[in-house]
């Protein structure tokens, strides 16, 4: 075996490296100052404790903060399923007049930053009422889930043999069973994929959970801003035990996600 | 058949009521509301309030000048990264662990782990005064330069994932093919991959750009927002959630869309002018 | 000679271009082995390709065909083994002359045309990088377009060509480089039958007119069969046989070349009788076959054979006769008739255990399926393995 060595990989890896470190050193502060005691500088805080977690927990009712997220994430991810699965399926079968402006209205709420439409949504939830409700978070993070659903499915669907439907026709099977007993099951690996990467961006959505929801109905991403935002009313090490709270939820979704898709899937990525 | 039309329909229905009424409404609504007064009578007000104070217009100036350079920088960074990586390298599962890390934890998180980490006492100053470097702590937070390293953190990662994906969907054979024709990397990387890359590289530089354009928390928290890192953003949030005029947020909501649309544009005019021959990325 | 102008002669005479391809007499791989991990894709390859001349490696997929292509191009570095031109060593497993300097040219099995350039730059590509004056690569240029009848496509762009059209791109983009060796890797397998038809003919038409030392890369033994000066048939990696068409078609050296080359009758069989040193008596479960052949290929083997040792035969489909024959006489119970045109094709069983497949022209026509049929096997048409798959007789 020839090893050749050459400069630009060398540079690569250091770089790479240099980049890596940094997360590493930030993610590494969140957690150290989360346990940490009397951390003026110096490489390590001098004490280690827990008692930031219970600070944390008492002052924010963590109990509800943790079910307002999941109950968020669980229903965004549901709901953006049951309306993506059948125009995924139709994007997959078949081709019609307005196909390309369908694509592209649905690649929009991709595309524009929550920021720019989000403001104008607010404004419209907080008419209908709904804004900082549980609900009018769902609905505000449907926005750029249904589409991320239906772009991650179209492909699965499309890769299933259309003659196996037939196939279950000919046999007898109604269109519906057809839907519940070939598609569905056949399609089982899109939807899971689908789910987990719609929760895990769900979770870290900021943007339009913070323009809509209450004080009870943030979830931990944007409690954790509100924290930061106004450092000086708690010790920096209780907001570091939430961001900790909220990082190892992150980290375990991912690490599942991480599993079933490439990291390259989880990125936006536009076909000309 | 006519029936068989019905029914294709009826599968794109919820995502078309979906569409209709949680997207197309609210801009719609938006663009009603930024020009009209809180009794629903039409006027330009919203806007002039918002072009007429100069501290609100500045947003615009303040907005491109972080926006610009964090673009620019993921993006240069990005390509010779993901150029590199393009038919897959040595631990590349860990790396890519670990680009994706601050894309999925987001913003926010990293904001707050910045604050310490490149603060004045954080291991970054301490390690670079350690090797001498520095004598004096670096001032990376709570100003112009944190935002922009913040965005960098963010936005980095995204662009190299993203490059990567249009790169090595670049048929493999092209290259072997140009290196059998005598080309050497150079040749090959500016004649072959480039121009089959470039619409790829528009594409992410719109949606980096769009999403620095957009910036947040970033600027909220690791900047000082309420002077140098004032973005568009800021402004928004300040009139419609603080202020509940969501007449002049909508405003400005509207010219930040319009601002976004035009560069989209720009960019993705300069790449027909760039390469008119081919935009299609060769796969057999 | 007139009639074999080589390649540079015939792409310069109009032009005055300097001759700068270099001559040689053949290109030798010895020993080459490679490996992707655990996984060795080849063993020990020999070859010598001479000058002008057209070898085809066949063999199912995964046998590393296509590996020794890249091998041969300096696209993927080998293990070890050495690739020379004449006495010059390219490439010796420890250094090796990058693939932009070798000389050779490669035509993909998907073309690899660049998309964003014109038939014309994706042939000019290699010329540009040689900076030839302008004159002189549209020169070539139209040369080549010529070659591959493709006059007048210089400014259309890839995805407007056609499979074939594409595919002939590809050709007039290698050959424009004037290579040593020309590289084909399963270049017509992309393209719909009559038009792989096609396509066959025009390579061997420009092969006659060019005589550019060329290695073909396919699976299908008919374009094998009538492309090749030699055919090199390997399996994992290994070579099996080489040899000119006609050699490996009729006397194939093992069983896998023999099974590769249509002889669609393989039955285990029992020596019964070493009647003299070129013919053999077989015991094949229930019946005799007499084997008469003329080439011995393993005179010792065969003398140690003992009585009732285990052995496979193999016999061509199409050197079954219909009707009484002198020896080897067969009954059997026809299954299947296929009509093929101009032959019906047979499917029978001689007994339980034992299936016929046979070729009938006119004689055919009377058969019908559940019909019994006589047939015999000429001696001379039956070949004989070893129990391992070697050729004995």
């Amino acid at each position: 075996m020839k090893k050749k060595i050459r400069i630009s990989g060398v540079l690569f890896y250091i770089a790479l490296a240099v980049f890596i470190i940094n997360i590493l050193g930030i993610l590494g502060t969140v957690v150290l100052n989360s346990v940490g005691k009397e951390w003026y500088g110096g490489i390590f805080p001098k004490y280690f404790t827990l008692e930031w977690y219970s600070y944390m927990a008492k002052d924010h009712d963590l109990p509800q903060l943790l079910f307002v997220t999941f109950a968020v994430v669980i229903s965004v991810t549901a709901i953006a399923l049951l309306i993506g699965i059948p125009t995924a399926y139709g994007l997959a079968r078949y081709d019609f007049k307005f196909k390309g402006l369908l694509l592209s209205m649905l690649l929009l709420p991709m595309l524009i930053p929550p920021m720019t439409y989000g403001i104008p949504l607010a404004a419209m939830l907080y008419k209908v009422g709904l804004a900082t409700k549980i609900s009018g978070v769902i609905i505000a993070n449907l926005i750029p889930i249904v589409p991320f659903v239906i772009l991650i499915l179209t492909p699965f669907i499309e890769q299933i043999d259309p003659n196996i439907e037939s196939a279950a026709k000919i046999l007898g099977a109604g269109r519906f069973q057809t839907f519940l007993k070939i598609l569905i099951p056949l399609s089982l690996p899109g939807i899971f994929t689908a789910s987990i990467l719609s929760i895990v961006r769900t979770i870290a959505m900021f943007e339009l959970t913070f323009l809509v929801s209450g004080p009870k109905s943030q979830t931990i991403v944007v409690a954790l801003y509100y924290d930061a935002y106004a450092a000086g009313v708690r010790p920096p090490q209780a907001i570091d035990a939430l961001a900790v709270v909220y990082f190892l939820i992150t980290m375990t979704c991912l690490v599942i996600a991480l599993r079933f898709v490439s990291p390259t899937q989880m990125v936006f990525r536009l076909e000309d | 058949m006519k029936e068989e039309k019905h029914i294709i329909f009826l599968f794109f229905l919820p995502s078309i009521i979906f569409l209709a009424v949680l997207f197309i409404y609210p801009f719609l609504y938006g663009f009603y509301l930024s020009f009209t007064n809180e009794e629903g009578e039409w006027t330009l007000e919203n806007y002039l309030t918002f072009f007429k104070d100069p501290w609100e217009v500045r947003t615009i100036w303040t907005t491109f000048k972080i926006a610009l350079p964090a673009t620019l920088i993921s993006i240069l960074l990005a390509i010779p990264f993901s150029y590199y990586m393009r038919h897959g390298i040595k631990g590349e599962r860990l790396i890519s662990f670990f680009l994706i890390l601050p894309v999925t934890l987001g913003t926010v998180l990293v904001a707050e782990g910045m604050l310490s980490y490149m603060g004045p006492a954080g291991w970054l100053n301490q390690f670079l005064k350690a090797i001498g470097i520095i004598k004096e702590p670096l001032r990376l937070t709570h100003n112009y330069t944190g935002v922009v390293l913040g965005l960098i953190i963010h936005n980095f990662p995204y662009a190299l994932l993203m490059l990567l994906g249009y790169v090595s969907g670049i048929d493999p054979n092209l290259e072997k093919a140009a290196q059998i024709l005598g080309a050497d990397g150079w040749y090959i990387f500016r004649k072959v991959i480039f121009p089959l890359w470039v619409p790829g590289i528009a594409m992410a530089f719109s949606l980096n750009f769009v999403m620095a354009f957009s910036v947040y928390p970033t600027a909220v928290l690791l900047g000082q927002p309420s002077g140098p890192t004032r973005v568009m953003s800021i402004s928004v949030f300040h009139w419609a959630m603080e202020k509940f005029n969501f007449n002049v947020g909508s405003a400005i909501a509207m010219v930040m869309g319009l601002i976004e649309l035009i560069v989209i544009l720009v960019v993705m005019s300069l790449r027909q002018r760039m390469f008119k021959g081919g935009s299609m990325v060769g796969k057999a | 000679m007139e009639i074999q102008r080589d390649l540079h002669t015939f792409l310069n005479e109009r032009n005055g271009v300097v001759d700068t391809v270099k001559d040689f007499k053949e290109i030798k791989i010895k020993d080459l082995n490679k490996s992707f991990g655990a996984n060795q894709v080849l063993h020990d390859f020999n070859l010598n390709v001479e000058k002008g001349e057209f070898v085809t490696l066949l063999g199912p997929s995964g046998c590393g065909k296509s590996t020794t292509l890249h091998c041969l191009a300096g696209l993927v570095p080998i293990d070890s083994g050495e690739i020379y031109i004449d006495n010059e060593c390219i490439d010796d497993g420890t250094k090796g002359i990058p693939p932009e300097k070798r000389g050779f040219g490669l035509v993909f099995q998907n073309y690899a045309l660049f998309p964003h350039l014109s038939v014309f730059n994706n042939i000019a590509f290699g010329l540009q990088i040689k900076r030839l004056s302008k004159n002189a690569i549209k020169e070539k240029v139209q040369n080549a377009l010529k070659m591959v009848r493709l006059e007048g496509y210089e400014d259309k762009y890839p995805r407007q060509l056609s499979g074939g059209e594409q595919q002939r791109v590809a050709i007039a983009r290698c050959i424009v480089m004037e290579p040593m060796l020309m590289m084909l890797d399963e270049p017509l397998s992309n393209l719909d039958a009559k038009l792989r038809i096609e396509m066959r003919y025009e390579l061997k038409t420009l092969h006659e007119k060019l005589h550019i030392a060329s290695i073909y890369v396919t699976h299908d033994q008919q374009e094998a069969l009538a492309l090749s000066d030699r055919i090199v048939v390997m399996k994992d990696g290994k070579i099996q046989q080489i040899g000119p068409p006609e050699e490996i078609y009729c006397q194939p050296s093992n069983l896998f070349v023999a099974d590769f080359m249509g002889f669609r009758n393989i039955w285990p069989a029992n020596i019964k009788e070493i009647s003299s040193e070129n013919e053999v008596v077989i015991n094949v479960s229930g019946f005799e076959l007499t084997i008469k052949n003329g080439s011995i290929k393993k005179a010792d083997y065969l003398n140690n054979l003992e009585i009732g040792a285990p052995v496979f035969t193999a016999v061509r489909p199409e050197d079954i006769q219909v009707g009484n024959g002198p020896v080897n006489s067969l009954r059997c119970k026809s299954e299947v008739v296929e009509y093929l045109g101009e032959i019906r094709h047979i499917g029978a069983l001689i007994n339980e255990d034992v299936r016929i497949d046979l070729r009938t022209g006119e004689a055919g026509e009377e058969i019908k399926s559940d019909g019994i049929i006589e047939v015999w096997i000429p001696p001379g048409k039956i070949l004989l393995f070893s129990q391992e798959g070697d050729r004995i007789l």
